[in-house]
């Protein structure tokens, strides 16, 4: 079926350039390159120069799109209006790309930094060389940590198994991290980070390596969740972990007061 | 919820939607054709089938956008800014050649578009043939046959003067083809 090793074509020399040969093929090009030193000049500058294109438009896959293009995709404006009125509407959110529910950000009030959520943006939240009763049992170590009853989310009604759990950050930030996947094989991670202070705040959203970042804190815990599912399902989850803490998990607080309002997307 | 689930699989594109937008358009230009793409894909969410192929479904949307635009202004709307660009790929004196990126950028801008397109298409996306061939509206075969010869193009005007392979360096071209 394949061609004999020596007979190597024009088409595989350029889907050899762009990768895409299969390992067998792979190699006996190599072995023509080998053999050819003319060849080879000439496919390593078509190599480069593939090379060279991507790094001639870096910056444009790097930088932060307009927000005239992410205000085109915030749902909850193009639900309710044309496109004229999603452009004026989402002019005034900061967060257009990840604005989901209406009032759920409050688009003025700048956000709140927590650690974990600012390391898993800078994507270096490291797994953390755990010892004894944190490696083994890192749910029961954060629940000694902070003094409080505190279990991993459940959350098979939602059709999330949990699958993985360990401790990541720094001996003086650690944070737990929970993995769960769904029937189709999709995950998501939720991080509980302990904090040396109390009180509660609505769920905030931000990017992290193109996928939705929710956060908020709940009692002396920072929660933090991403997946590769979208923000609205993400939201729903979130919603599903906090509403779930334990009552002796959190103090009595003015929770209804940060709750978001009822989407207009449902 | 599937809505909005779309939705989201969308804007996961649109960083690689621009860079793509970018080999086609000046830089306003580019945003310009992402808006519209973005627009029509949102109108036509509906159309795609999930499961299949996201990237693929909006970077032809996006092509022909800037087609059926181009057919409208009758414009030449492509050029590489040389006003950043510096540096270079590879190292100098070693078997890895040596590429100066203005050079490159010039040489892509020289290029006729229908080869551009397919270049830059494969090269920062890295989409198979025949997935750059549904994209682009053409066959497999005309993917392969722009691809080698745009890439003889690139090699020789970048090869810093010298020839490859003993081979005449044959004149730039100034004219592009335009759809």
């Amino acid at each position: 079926m394949t061609d004999p090793p020596d007979r190597i074509s024009e088409m595989d020399l350029l889907a050899y350039v762009d990768g895409h040969l299969e390992p067998a093929r792979r190699e006996e090009v190599e072995g023509h390159l080998a053999e050819h030193p003319g060849v080879a000049r000439r496919i390593a500058r078509d190599i480069a120069i593939n090379d060279g294109i991507r790094q001639l438009f870096e910056a444009p896959y790097l930088e932060a799109p307009p927000p005239r293009l992410t205000a085109l995709l915030q749902p909850s404006a193009r639900r309710v209006s044309g496109f004229k009125e999603i452009r004026r509407a989402a002019a005034a959110v900061i967060l257009v790309l990840l604005g989901i529910g209406g009032g759920w950000i409050a688009a003025s009030s700048p956000p709140a930094v927590f650690p974990v959520v600012e390391q898993i943006r800078a994507g270096t939240l490291a797994a953390f060389n755990a010892q004894g009763r944190m490696a083994e049992q890192p749910v029961a170590w954060l629940a000694e940590r902070i003094r409080q009853a505190v279990r991993a989310p459940q959350l098979a009604q939602m059709g999330y198994q949990l699958t993985g759990q360990g401790v990541v950050g720094t001996a003086t930030r650690p944070a737990v991290r929970l993995v769960y996947v769904d029937r189709m094989g999709r995950g998501i991670e939720i991080f509980m980070q302990p904090r040396w202070a109390d009180g509660e705040g609505r769920i905030q959203v931000r990017e992290a390596n193109g996928r939705a970042l929710l956060y908020w804190i709940d009692g002396p815990v920072v929660f933090a969740l991403t997946g590769d599912v979208g923000p609205e399902k993400l939201r729903l989850l979130a919603e599903a972990i906090r509403d779930e803490a334990p009552a002796e998990a959190a103090p009595v607080s003015p929770r209804s007061a940060t709750m978001p309002v009822a989407s207009e997307m449902r | 919820m599937a809505t909005n689930d779309t939705q989201w699989l969308i804007a996961r594109e649109l960083p690689r939607l621009r860079r793509y937008a970018r080999t086609l358009r000046d830089s306003a230009g580019a945003d310009d054709l992402v808006q519209d793409c973005l627009e029509r894909a949102l109108r036509k969410q509906n159309l795609w089938r999930h499961g299949s192929n996201m990237r693929a479904w909006l970077f032809r949307i996006l092509y022909n956008v800037h087609l059926s635009s181009l057919r409208s202004s009758n414009r030449v709307p492509y050029a590489v800014s040389l006003d950043d660009i510096s540096g270079s790929v590879g190292e100098q004196g070693r078997q890895i050649p040596h590429i100066e990126l203005g050079e490159l950028a010039r040489a892509l801008d020289d290029l006729p578009a229908e080869q551009r397109e397919v270049i830059t298409l494969i090269a920062l996306e890295g989409l198979r043939y025949d997935e750059a061939a549904d994209v682009l509206g053409i066959n497999m075969g005309t993917v392969r046959s722009r691809l080698s010869r745009g890439r003889a193009a690139l090699r020789d005007a970048t090869a810093g003067g010298a020839a490859l392979d003993g081979r005449a360096r044959p004149p730039a071209p100034h004219l592009r083809r335009v759809k």
